[in-house]
């Protein structure tokens, strides 16, 4: 029997999800309006006010474009290099019978560990090794902190992958290699993509480790930080909402992509 | 200060030894050889010096002409300007590995000297330390056992910021604790700062038994927080502030009819269109010195001599100019003015006297020295703690 929905839940699952989504949205938001602001003050300008002079301003901000270098390369190397690990360490999970919640801990310990902790204490063990810091130490912290994320999202794209198909593929002699590549990883695909994306935010934003873990180039949070706390001017505004600016393109894109590669499978039916 | 390398090669810029990485890791020479090459060539180049700052003492594209005149290159990094993160990456973390001067807040000097994390300068080689006024260099954490550790660079002193619209004129930090405005006063959210202006409130308004504001006793200590607890729970303070954009909000959204506070967020608010004025308490003011050190791996690493010589170019003239026009803050020496006479076309003589003297009036009365590092430092913390808890 179907149950049909009155309209009053629809009304209040959808206001909630309004609400939802200004709470979440509104600061944001209000951040890339101030953006547009020609004053000093921060606040949301006139229509007829609207300016992109703080925008066109960022190029002559020296410290910020090449934080924001450094932070770019550093998240990318990180995503790539956490994505990969991750994977190699969720294969082991399902490889593993024994040990194997002592395997999911020890991968997941890192998470636990505050970062000023974390940051200071890998600075000090790399200092003591003589190695001298820089974007490849700010890389190694924040793998430790990327990693555990990573690696949850991956294992649990793997709930795709049933066992059966394995094995059918293995009394079709596929070689693990094989089953690996033509069965495994076009169904952890998913897992794999969030989990890169997860990891290049975490870094991207990461602050305690970069801070302890840099070499004489900042990243972009240690310096917006310094700069918040030692006169910032609306510059960062405009930062910030390039930043957002850009990270929304990307959404929509992979969203439209989705919606696209949906209705061509429609289509295929 | 080269500002304009490419960004890829900046961000992979690296100081790695790759000898030894190798041995370290035993791998991974390709990706390290190219970090390891470049802090060959940063070692071979002494003409540079990494100045480790807040980024408030940043002077940006400038730095490019200071080294034209100094003929030492600056690499400015920001240190973030808390001192507490900064004590330990010098003393467990890297700090000394990649930084050779040091720009802080007055009094971690003697913290850092004992511990052997800086060395002392020697001011034979800064031959404009002669020119450094005499009250700033008589600012009592600058030495350790008779070394000069710390060479006041920036100083300034710092009061409080109210609305002469609403409170009249103001002169005593009595507005902040008046009853009267409940819930219109603000303090900053660190005791380096709230607790000294306390302190000296406590001590020169209401007689309390405080020898130095700056360096108080555990007594002295509980009696400065007690007191700020009870306002708090009274819910005197609308807040205690925490970084410049918070504290300008505060002023610019009129928040706040008054609050302690740097005197840099008074021209901020006044950029904005804001009537706010800064007071010259009768209680004194808190002085503060943004300190240069020496660290001790610049002197391990041969850099003593540039970094004798970037310290010496910072007291010449142009660096005080240029802060003084970007940032309100004064490098403690005649030579500011007598570079701006020398180049009009750069810097107003008259602003440059201006803000010389108007900083001298300040010092001209009482002042007591900030202090980030005193003897009771961790009963600080604790007791800050507790106030935020309150």
């Amino acid at each position: 029997m179907i149950v049909r929905e009155g309209t009053t839940p629809r009304i209040v699952i959808w206001t909630l999800t309004v609400i939802g989504l200004a709470v979440i949205y509104a600061p944001p938001l209000y951040l890339l309006g101030v953006s547009f602001n020609p004053a000093l003050q921060p606040g949301l300008p006139h229509f007829s006010d609207i300016t992109l002079k703080w925008y066109l301003a960022l190029g002559a901000e020296s410290a910020l474009v090449a934080a924001l270098g450094q932070s770019i390369v550093i998240a990318l190397a990180t995503a790539i290099i956490a994505t990969l690990l991750s994977l190699g360490a969720a294969l082991a999970y399902r490889e593993l019978h024994r040990g194997r919640s002592l395997w999911f801990l020890t991968v997941l310990l890192p998470m636990f560990v505050p970062g000023v902790i974390q940051g200071l204490a890998l600075s000090t063990v790399l200092s003591r090794a003589g190695v001298k810091a820089s974007a490849l130490t700010v890389i190694a912290g924040h793998l430790l902190w990327a990693m555990p994320f990573a690696f949850i999202v991956i294992l649990t794209s793997f709930a795709a992958v049933k066992r059966t198909y394995l094995m059918a593929a293995d009394d079709l002699g596929a070689s693990r290699l094989r089953q690996f590549l033509d069965i495994t990883l076009p169904l952890i695909r998913p897992g794999l993509v969030s989990a890169f994306i997860f990891s290049f935010l975490l870094s991207f934003n990461e602050f305690t480790r970069a801070f302890y873990l840099a070499g004489r180039q900042n990243t972009l949070p240690v310096v917006l930080f310094g700069k918040m706390n030692a006169g910032a001017s609306p510059t960062i505004y405009a930062m910030s909402g390039a930043i957002f600016l850009v990270s929304s393109v990307c959404v929509v894109v992979v969203a439209l992509r989705s919606l696209l590669m949906q209705r061509q499978a429609g289509r295929s039916i | 200060m080269n500002k304009d390398r490419d960004l890829a090669s900046s961000a992979l810029r690296s100081n790695m030894q790759r000898r030894d990485m190798l041995k370290l890791m035993g791998a991974g020479a390709a990706a390290l050889s190219f970090g390891g090459l470049a802090a060959t060539r940063a070692m071979a180049d002494d003409a540079t010096v990494a100045f480790w700052a807040t980024a408030t003492l940043d002077i940006g594209d400038k730095w490019q002409e200071f080294a034209r005149q100094s003929g030492v290159s600056p690499e400015f990094t920001d240190n973030g300007n808390d001192v507490g993160p900064v004590v330990a990456r010098l003393a467990a973390g890297n700090a000394n590995d990649l930084f050779d001067v040091g720009g802080f807040q007055g009094g971690a000097e003697k913290e850092l000297a004992k511990q052997g994390l800086i060395a002392p300068w020697d001011v034979s080689k800064i031959p404009n330390f002669a020119g450094i006024w005499q009250w700033a260099k008589d600012i009592p954490t600058l030495t350790h056992e008779g070394k000069q550790y710390g060479i006041p660079t920036v100083v300034n002193a710092d009061s409080i910021i109210y609305r002469p619209d609403k409170l009249g004129k103001v002169d005593s930090y009595g507005v902040i604790f008046d009853p009267k405005l409940k819930g219109r006063v603000a303090m900053e959210d660190a005791w380096i700062n709230s607790a000294i202006f306390t302190a000296i409130y406590l001590k020169e308004a209401e007689n309390k038994p405080i020898k130095e504001p700056g360096n108080l006793t555990e007594s002295e200590l509980g009696l400065v927080m007690e007191f700020l607890i009870k306002h708090k729970k009274d819910g005197q303070f609308r807040t205690f502030w925490n970084g410049w954009e918070q504290g300008v909000q505060l002023v610019a959204n009129e928040e706040v009819d008054a609050m302690t506070g740097w005197e840099p967020i008074v021209y901020e608010g006044r950029k904005r269109g804001l009537q706010v004025e800064y007071a010259a308490p009768v209680e004194g003011y808190e002085g503060w010195g943004n300190n240069t050190v020496l660290l001790k791996g610049a002197a391990e690493r041969g850099k003593a001599e540039a970094a004798h010589k970037f310290v010496d170019a910072l007291l010449g003239g142009l660096y005080g100019c240029e802060l003084g026009k970007a940032r309100g803050y004064l490098v403690p020496t005649d030579n500011n003015l007598a570079y701006a006479k020398a180049h009009p076309d750069e810097y107003k003589a008259d602003d440059v006297a201006k803000l010389a003297d108007h900083v001298k009036a300040k010092f001209s009365g009482k002042v007591y020295w900030q202090n980030c590092r005193p003897d009771n430092f961790q009963l600080y913390e604790e007791w800050w703690q507790k106030l935020r808890n309150a």
